[in-house]
């Protein structure tokens, strides 16, 4: 059984996972979207396996004004 | 197996060129001479039907055109049927509508290009000769590995953070994961790699610039032939096609061999009628005669 402190490293840990998951998202479906980062080729061979990445990314885009939210925070 | 490859603007004479090289080439081994310009006209020069199974025109020499809409919808079913594999939320999906838009990806032309030349590779000829669409969608093929190795590198690095914390998390939980978009990119660069190798090796591809005797041309060729070596390909030869007797043409042809020195230069006189069939095509042939040793 993890202890209180393995707990909240490893939120840290997947909050930083899940960032890198959303830019790694962006990068390779970015010309999906009409900006051509990557070639499409290599978006399309990836897009099959990427399904979790997308809904982080989507989930970000939803949030993008509300970054506090991300950490758990209520600034209001 | 050695790849050449027939560049050049359209209507210069690449495929009367490819079809003249494979028969110089059936003398010494297994030749295929494939069309992969989506404008066909190889069945039409050696007065034959021809599809995508390589039929056999001559002694040690096949020829094929195969069918370049179905290359591609064949890449954009196999992604969809992946996607339909992987996607737990999409099973309701119009996936015929997600065929369709891949096909209208733009790169998807030359992707599906590039892999069919990685399936010919696999294939037991000697020499496979290939006549490609004119030179924009041609050098972009040519490249296509080269470009894509580089992007998968970048993303294999972010990728790599990635796995570590998968792997961090899933150690703390006692489980253990495997992340399928990183053996992915893998996979992919291997295949890459192994491509711009074969594409710069000059002793596994050979590339054959033609073009008439006209500004135009020229401009083109030059132009396909600097952005070519920029990425580390260095065409063999050059194919001067259509060289009429007059002034303008003797000093173009003079320009175009002090341009090129250095490669293997074949000079193909203007003729009236184009050469059509076996026999005129096996006379051609002859003049051919420097590319084998490119």
């Amino acid at each position: 059984m993890p202890s209180l402190l393995e707990e909240n490293a490893t939120s840290y840990v997947e909050l930083e996972l899940e960032e890198l998951e959303n830019v790694f998202a962006m990068l390779t479906f970015a010309p999906l979207i009409g900006y051509p980062i990557v070639p499409p080729a290599v978006s399309l061979k990836l897009l099959p396996y990427m399904e979790d990445e997308i809904l982080i990314a989507l989930d970000r885009s939803t949030r993008l004004d509300d970054q506090y939210s991300l950490l758990g925070f209520d600034v209001e | 197996m050695i790849f050449y490859m027939f560049l050049g603007k359209g209507g210069v004479g690449k495929t009367t060129s490819s079809v003249a090289l494979s028969f110089a080439l059936a003398s010494k081994g297994k030749t295929l001479v494939v069309s992969l310009d989506p404008a066909h006209n190889l069945g039409d020069l050696l007065g034959l039907e021809l599809g995508d199974e390589a039929k056999e025109v001559y002694r040690n020499l096949y020829a094929s055109e195969p069918d370049f809409d179905e290359i591609i919808k064949e890449y954009s079913r196999s992604i969809a049927k992946e996607i339909k594999e992987k996607y737990k939320y999409l099973r309701a999906w119009n996936l015929d509508k997600l065929i369709d838009l891949i096909e209208s990806t733009p790169g998807t032309e030359e992707y599906a290009i590039f892999m069919k030349l990685v399936r010919l590779y696999d294939e037991n000829w000697d020499y496979v000769v290939v006549d490609h669409a004119p030179t924009g969608l041609s050098v972009k093929v040519l490249i296509l590995p080269k470009i894509l190795s580089s992007w998968i590198e970048v993303l294999m690095k972010l990728r790599k953070e990635i796995v570590v914390r998968k792997k961090a998390i899933a150690k703390m939980r006692g489980e253990e994961i495997e992340d399928e978009v990183y053996e992915r990119l893998k996979s992919e660069y291997e295949q890459y790699k192994k491509f711009e190798r074969i594409f710069t090796d000059p002793n596994m591809t050979k590339v054959v610039l033609v073009l008439n005797p006209e500004e135009l041309p020229f401009f083109e060729a030059r132009r396909a032939y600097e952005q070519l070596i920029r990425h580390g390909i260095r065409p063999c030869g050059v194919v001067i096609n259509k060289i009429m007797e007059n002034e303008r043409h003797k000093r173009m042809v003079k320009e175009i061999e002090s341009y090129f020195k250095g490669l293997k230069v074949v000079k193909v006189k203007f003729r009236e009628r184009p050469p059509r069939g076996v026999g005129e095509l096996k006379e051609l042939a002859k003049e051919y005669a420097p590319l084998l040793s490119c």
